[in-house]
């Protein structure tokens, strides 16, 4: 017997009792009025008791209890009293009258009650939808708004948990965000769930036994589901739970999940198709930026491949009368102009080995001596006559790098000061400790960079605009391999004015975390 | 000018730069011959035993490192490799089977000569003292008493330190790699201080330039960063020029 289960006993029998206390009241107050104070007909005192009760507990209650005071009227005061028998026509018509006006009275004044409750449920509802649409409308991401949405729904739909999982089966859903810290999703026990269907038509909740027909009932907790849809297509669910005493969800909650979950499946089909528009975009300019960088390749290989074509053609060309003296300046050309090619070269093949993942850094413990005193020798000859002083900090710990790459960060911070600055600048190279890490600084007296060129200085293929007169030198990649490169090995670079007039470049490198091993005795 | 008459293998499959190098060395006087694979290589090895070869690794048929193994059965001969820039794992295979230097292509001609020079220098000057003393410019090393000295001053190092040095001073000109040190040093399981190489060798020239100060020792290791160490030739003070 389904439905008399669904009827709320409570409320039926406090319904009850106060309409006994309603007509118990007014029969007293009949008693008092016919019988001691000797008014003829008192019997529009129990029409009051059925305005009261209407306007408690509704219209049907309060027909009820107009029935009642007509019975008890009869019963009570109607002589021959004590039986149901009316012996004057008159008071037949009394009766009738008590009946009818208290029936209507209490339709009347239910009608209105039920129409003020209803409005009261609508603006509740009305605000519990703008809750939903306000939490979604004012977060940047869906996601954001989720832990908000599923808090004000617990409240307004009358639940004690609402929760989202995502997935495309419900039983395979993640919980995306819950109204308590678990995140277990309730799996294949048996629930209701709302039929998603077009149109105004009120839905009504299925129940959903999965497995075994007498899957027990957890907790006494009901639970309730509706789908999250993207046209037809099912992207998860929002779930709600609660004491399954309280019986299933009215008609305006069941109205507010279904609104809620509509407006939370577009919200986050709206958030998957704005990211894939985000990683359109990201796409389309990293094309661009690739696109721009192979215009700069090509210039820089075609530049010196023309000179060494021109050149060499012309040493080959039988009509063009060449001295020995022509030739081999002509041939130390080609020889300058193909090293600068081999430079590109390997400037993009360190630049692919970074970009590309495959900079495999193998770190040793290395005194920070042994990794500048032979990167300053290497480079001796490419400075030439420029004055070399070198303030290296004693006692420095020891730095966790990698031999080649750190080797190769220092050769081309050397070989950049060769190439950017007058044969004669000074070059000063120092260290320095600040307890994680040690810099090492390369600086010159060159003509240094202008500050709105610093930013930009490790940029892969970024030339320091050239000055008047200047020719353009440099692959423009020096230092975007140095600053790949250190930071492979967890360091970092970082470029500022020198105090010697020219450029300071600071690469900061991590120090290794055991001491060396102790010194055995000499032997 | 003896060495300037030195026969000289090379072994080179492109054609272009075989050519060019064959005429630049001839121009600088040495005797060339040239092999465009191993197979050619082994042979002119057997027939002409040159005093020197420079072999490039990528080779069709028998490779570089097949040429080094077979010429070293048989001799000491100074072999420079040639081989393209980031191969350093081919590099350190040819060193450690015996090469004695290598040269990254593309390489200038300049560069070429002074290798060239130095190699030549070292097999003509003689292997070994007879005593078995090593000694490059005021560094001498008395294997004997096991004692290391600048000039008149005793210098003191640790047993690991002393080896290391012996190593590289009996290969003086020549690149060690760093396998074939730690082996020499530490054993032939590496130990785990063998990832200290280079503390050890900052020790050791600490310790040369505090007995030698303002002199040229200190810059007596070259490290060949990710292959190994040398010391400069036996003209040091000085280097190769």
């Amino acid at each position: 017997m389904s439905w008399l289960r669904r009827i709320e006993w409570r409320a039926v029998i406090s319904t009850v009792a106060i309409a006994v206390a309603a007509l118990g009241a007014s029969i007293l107050g009949v008693y008092l009025l016919e019988e001691r104070a000797g008014v003829n007909d008192a019997s529009t005192l129990f029409l009051l008791a059925v305005a009261l009760v209407a306007y408690l507990r509704g219209s049907w209650a309060a027909v009820g209890t107009a029935l009642g005071a007509f019975l008890a009227y009869n019963f009570l005061f109607l002589p021959p009293e004590f039986t149901f028998l009316v012996s004057d026509p008159q008071h037949v018509l009394t009766l009738a009258l008590l009946l009818a006006v208290g029936v209507a009275i209490g339709r009347l004044t239910g009608l209105q009650r039920d129409q003020a409750q209803r409005s009261e449920r609508r603006e509740h509802e009305a605000r519990a939808l703008f809750n939903v649409s306000r939490a979604i409308a004012s977060a940047k991401r869906m996601n954001d708004a989720l832990p908000v949405l599923v808090a004000s729904l617990a409240e307004d739909a009358g639940m004690s948990r609402v929760w989202i999982g995502l997935g495309s089966t419900w039983a395979q859903e993640q919980v995306v965000a819950s109204t308590d810290s678990s995140t277990d999703a309730p799996g294949s026990g048996p629930h209701s769930v709302l039929p998603r269907q077009s149109g105004e038509r009120q839905a009504t909740w299925v129940r959903l036994s999965p497995g075994a027909l007498a899957a027990p009932r957890r907790d006494s907790l009901a639970l309730y589901r509706v789908e999250l849809v993207d046209g037809s297509e099912s992207i998860g669910s929002l779930w709600a739970a609660r004491d399954a005493r309280r019986g299933a969800p009215t008609a305006e909650e069941t109205r507010l999940l279904a609104a809620a979950a509509d407006q939370i499946g577009q919200g986050i089909m709206r958030d998957r198709l704005s990211e894939q528009a985000t990683e359109l975009e990201v796409s389309r300019r990293s094309e661009e930026l690739k696109a721009a960088l192979l215009d700069s390749v090509s210039h820089d290989l075609r530049t010196p491949l023309g000179t060494i074509r021109a050149s060499a053609g012309t040493l080959a060309d039988p009509k063009v009368p060449v001295t020995l003296e022509d030739a081999r300046a002509t041939a130390r050309e080609i020889d300058a102009e193909a090293d600068r090619l081999a430079n590109l070269v390997g400037g993009l093949l360190d630049m692919s080995r970074i970009t590309g993942g495959a900079l495999q850094t193998r770190p040793e413990t290395m005194p920070v001596d042994e990794v500048v005193m032979p990167a300053v020798q290497r480079a001796h000859a490419s400075l030439g006559q420029r004055p070399v002083q070198l303030a290296l900090a004693e006692d420095l710990p020891p730095l966790a790098v990698d031999p080649v790459l750190v080797s190769q960060v220092l050769d081309n911070l050397l070989e950049n000061v060769a190439r950017h600055t007058p044969s004669d600048a000074a070059v000063r190279v120092s260290t320095s400790a600040d307890g994680a890490a040690v810099t090492v600084r390369v600086e010159d007296g060159g003509a240094g960079v202008p500050p709105d060129a610093m930013p930009h200085l490790f940029e892969k293929f970024y030339r320091v605009p050239a000055r008047r007169g200047a020719a353009r030198h440099g692959t423009g990649l020096g230092l975007a391999v140095v600053k790949g490169m250190a930071e492979a090995m967890g360091g970092s670079v970082a470029a500022s004015p020198s105090d010697l007039g020219g450029l300071a470049i600071d690469v900061r490198l991590p120090i290794a975390v055991a001491p060396p091993p102790a010194d055995e005795p000499p032997g | 000018m003896t060495e300037q008459r030195a026969s000289i293998l090379l072994v080179e499959d492109d054609d272009r730069t075989r050519r060019a190098l064959t005429s630049n060395l001839e121009g600088h006087g040495y005797g060339v011959r040239a092999a465009a694979d191993g197979e050619e290589a082994l042979v002119l090895w057997e027939l002409r035993r040159p005093d020197l070869i420079l072999l490039d690794l990528g080779l069709p048929g028998i490779d570089g490192i097949g040429v080094l193994r077979r010429v070293r059965r048989d001799a000491t001969t100074p072999v420079i490799v040639l081989s393209a820039r980031g191969e350093e794992r081919d590099k350190v295979e040819a060193l450690d089977e015996g090469a004695d230097d290598y040269l990254a292509k593309p390489f200038g001609m300049a560069e070429l000569h002074a290798r060239v020079r130095a190699a030549l220098r070292r097999t003509l000057v003689g292997e070994v003292d007879p005593s078995g003393t090593l000694q490059i410019g005021s560094l001498r090393l008395d294997p004997d008493r096991r004692l290391v000295s600048v000039g008149e001053a005793d210098i003191r190092l640790t047993p690991r330190e002393y080896e290391l040095l012996k190593v590289l001073l009996a290969n003086a000109g020549r690149v060690v790699t760093r396998g074939r040190l730690l082996r020499a040093v530490w054993g032939t399981a590496y130990s785990e201080e063998g990832h200290y190489l280079h503390v050890y060798i900052g020790q050791i020239r600490r310790k040369l330039a505090a007995t030698d100060p303002g002199g040229t020792l200190s810059d007596l290791f070259v490290a060949e960063p990710g292959v190994g160490y040398r010391v400069r030739g036996r003209d040091v003070p000085g280097g190769d020029s």
